[in-house]
């Protein structure tokens, strides 16, 4: 790569060299062994001493790379354990309930009215496809209109920073799923929890 | 309407280069040269600035993910309007989602990495300061450490995104984190 070929220049690509077998020995998962690479070239033992200190001060996602890229995995992902959005408009939110293909629903408090609602808000991703936004709606706004004890009351639709939800009644109560679990014991139905929830 | 002031002063300033890098870490490189990352993220801080009151009380860790709610809305919505082109990048993943797994990815750089909750403002001190940091190395050092070492890309892969051979980008790498260090060090030393 460089065009110079003096003695330091030298040096220096050995160095890197090293430097990028450790790199990689680490991006396979692997610990490298420092004391190792150290006893292997004590001429760069000062260098490699630094480099590596800097490295375990920095690391690297290491290792765990798929279990990264599924905790992005956004809708169907868990929540990666960080903290849910903590207020959206007049609510606070509390914890998640659950998930699915068409939101996440959580537990929050209406500010205003200092009641437990259930919180579902709509994924990001999907309020970038116009039809599903328009559906999310209709889907509140007839949930709205409707008035019976076996249907959840919706309390408040709105959207805070592009970010679009509609509150409901909580219900306290075991799942759908865990309902179904326990009429079938063996039978595990995973599409109705979505069902329940959302 | 009032005007905006050229040069402004806002509470979210400090900010600035956190969202940087986050939305940096978010847009896929092809995607580089035609989102302008600079004006979501000014934007991101002026409707953050028009809503100010509402930060009020809040905590620097609330404020920093209400920040990531706008900057996703925002980057989605540059994204999209680059056309059909990029349909399939404004993708079933949810941007908000991948922007504060990027910020947790820089967060376990931090020292102590369960903050308590007298801690935590001092760590999302420290949370800008180390994307201040970064912010401050050389282009291709600061390219080569956020592909390798905050998207978790193998070294192969960001020598061949990068163009260079692995000798080359793991010295860009090690010189990078020298530097990092010591900027973090400075920053700390000067407070004490």
């Amino acid at each position: 790569m460089t065009p110079e070929h003096t003695t330091d220049s030298k040096l220096e690509d050995r160095l890197c060299e090293i430097l990028a077998e450790f790199v990689e020995e680490a991006d396979r998962g692997g610990v490298p062994d420092e004391e190792a690479y150290l006893a292997r070239y004590p001429e760069f033992a000062d260098d490699l001493r630094r480099c590596f200190a800097n490295y375990k001060k920095f690391p690297p996602p290491s290792g765990d790379k798929a279990e990264l890229a599924l905790a992005g995995d956004g809708v169907t992902g868990e929540a990666s354990g960080a903290a849910p959005p903590e207020t959206l408009g007049d609510f606070r939110i509390v914890r998640e309930i659950g998930r699915g293909g068409m939101g996440v629903v959580y537990e929050a408090e209406q500010l205003s009215l200092r009641r437990r609602v259930a919180l579902k808000v709509l994924p990001l991703a999907a309020t970038m496809d116009p039809r599903q936004l328009q559906r999310f709606h209709n889907e509140a706004r007839a949930a709205a209109c409707l008035h019976h004890t076996n249907i959840v009351p919706v309390f408040a639709v709105g959207s805070e920073r592009g970010v679009h939800f509609y509150a409901m009644q909580l219900i306290d109560g075991v799942t759908l799923a865990a309902a179904i679990r326990e009429l079938r014991p063996g039978q595990n139905e995973p599409g109705a929890l979505e069902i329940v929830q959302l | 309407m009032n005007p905006v002031p050229e040069t402004p002063q806002w509470a979210t300033e400090r900010f600035r280069e956190y969202l940087h890098l986050l939305a940096r870490l978010e847009v896929p490189s092809w995607l580089r040269g035609k989102v302008d990352l600079s004006g979501v993220v000014q934007q991101t801080l002026l409707e953050a600035h028009q809503a100010e009151s509402r930060l009020r009380g809040q905590t620097e860790a609330q404020i920093a993910a209400w920040l990531r709610k706008i900057l996703a809305n925002n980057l989605a919505d540059a994204i999209r309007k680059l056309g059909a082109q990029v349909r399939d990048v404004a993708r079933e993943r949810s941007l908000e989602a991948s922007l504060e797994e990027s910020s947790c990815r820089l967060e376990s750089w931090l020292a102590g990495q369960q903050p308590s909750p007298s801690q935590q403002a001092i760590h999302n001190e420290q949370l800008l300061r180390l994307a201040d940091a970064l912010s401050r190395l050389p282009e291709d050092q600061r390219r080569a450490l956020e592909l390798h070492h905050l998207q978790g890309q193998s070294l192969v892969e960001t020598a061949t995104e990068m163009g260079k051979t692995k000798g080359a980008v793991a010295s860009l790498i090690f010189r990078g984190l020298e530097k990092l260090r010591r900027f973090l060090n400075d920053l700390d030393g000067s407070e004490s």
